[in-house]
């Protein structure tokens, strides 16, 4: 028995997320095969296809033989769009009615970076690379930020989520617009920001997952620790957190009229609105990224900025 | 004195080192390498990018764990911006390693 959401006109990442808040779309309704009435939409964006990849992948395993994530009424630019971007790949159990091919068709403009699941910081390299080639003729510095910023947010997802499927991640850029910006998803339903954070011995009885979303996006206020294997004793090939990486690319997107939201548990933050608490919980986290490529402050800047107490005597590396 | 030197633009074959997976190799490279040799050289010729998270898997690593083979370790041909984002690294573990064992993680 599937449950029935009805999808507004326009749903990309911010519509999503007011959907959420107005109590029509709620994540933990995926519990239940979900079918989607795309009777209104005319359009669906990166950031909303990845969200509802993510979920499919996370429940899909408890829905009942035969059900799937239904799409219904879908104007054919919209399932076109979601096919172009590969929402229907990695064995998602879906269906369309009006359509029956499977093959997936990639735009050959390269605007996008279509969803997929990288699984290793490799992988997340990979897409990192790929979002700047949304680009021509990108400057060298900024390019440089953008695969900076990318492959952070990446990282961060793989490393804490304990998304099984790693994380359904995709980017679309706009060279037409005045800035050039290029938004990016990363949608985990892993274990989320504030259980992450509740293995450090700082915040282990952390309950509240605002105060996590503040946590995670001051710089080095976690620091570094060794993941703790189950039996309480660090885990010394494990690897390890600094607390810098969100922080980094939200000074990135603030600075440069950029956008940052984080949405995880029942908190969200918005670098434009600050953190609030949200009447639905995502199960894990999502990261939506938008950083315009025409930028005026750069990740070293940024990193220059945090504040890193020397020890007199500190050590120098030896540059040849 | 011999010395190996490893050309970090032929490994990640790609301007730039992203991730602490990247860094992670970089690492494992140089305790490798340094097992054979009493030092080696990581050429950065080619490479305008080293994110904190690699360069925290890198050197800072070797810093709070394995701190006496960075003295065995040199840097060559890198651009500012990289040597720039190493050193930080290097200081920053530095750092977070002090305030580790005012916690009592160092055990």
């Amino acid at each position: 028995m599937s449950i029935s959401i009805q999808l507004p006109q326009h749903f990309n990442f911010d519509d999503l997320v007011s959907e959420a808040r107005a109590g029509r779309f709620n994540p933990e309704a995926f519990v239940q095969s979900v079918a989607l009435d795309m009777s209104q939409t005319q359009f669906v964006g990166i950031g909303a296809a990845a969200c509802l990849k993510a979920l499919a992948l996370r429940f899909q395993d408890g829905w009942p033989e035969g059900e799937c994530l239904a799409m219904r009424h879908g104007g054919q630019d919209c399932i076109s769009y979601l096919r172009r971007m590969d929402f229907f790949a990695d064995d998602i159990r879906w269906c369309v009615p009006e359509e029956e091919a499977r093959q997936c068709r990639h735009d050959e403009t390269g605007r996008f970076v279509p969803l997929q699941k990288p699984h290793t910081d490799h992988e997340s390299a990979t897409v990192a690379k790929r979002a700047v080639e949304c680009f021509q003729g990108l400057d060298a510095r900024i390019a440089a930020t953008l695969k900076y910023a990318v492959s952070e947010i990446i990282d961060n997802a793989l490393q804490h989520a304990g998304f099984p499927h790693g994380a359904v991640v995709g980017a679309q850029a706009y060279p037409n617009m005045a800035d050039r910006p290029i938004d990016v998803v990363v949608a985990d339903c892993g274990i989320g920001i504030r259980q992450h954070l509740s293995q450090h011995p700082m915040y282990r009885g952390l309950t509240d997952d605002a105060e996590a979303l503040r946590i995670a996006l001051t710089p080095n206020v976690t620091g570094v620790y060794r993941h703790h294997a189950a039996g309480g004793r660090p885990d010394p090939q494990a690897s390890e957190n600094q607390g810098i990486g969100l922080s980094v690319v939200n000074s990135l997107a603030r600075r440069n009229g950029g956008r940052l939201i984080l949405w995880s548990g029942r908190a969200i933050y918005d670098s434009k609105q600050g953190i609030a608490p949200m009447p639905v919980a995502w199960p894990g986290t999502v990261v939506f990224l938008r950083l315009p490529t025409r930028l005026q402050v750069f990740h070293r800047e940024i990193v220059d900025e945090i504040h890193v107490p020397r020890a007199s005597g500190g050590k120098r590396l030896i540059f040849e | 004195m011999t010395m190996e030197t490893i050309k970090v633009r032929d490994i990640e074959q790609d301007d730039s080192v992203l991730g602490r997976y990247r860094g992670g190799e970089l690492r494992r490279l140089a305790v490798e390498a340094l097992q054979q040799e009493p030092r080696v050289c990581f050429d950065f010729d080619g490479i305008v990018l080293i994110t904190q998270s690699a360069a925290d898997e890198f050197v800072g690593r070797l810093r709070r764990y394995d701190e006496p083979l960075l003295d065995r370790i040199a840097f060559a041909n890198c651009c500012e911006d990289v040597s720039h984002m190493l050193q930080w690294a290097m200081d920053n573990a530095f750092s977070v390693s002090e305030r580790q064992a005012a916690l009592g993680m160092n055990d």
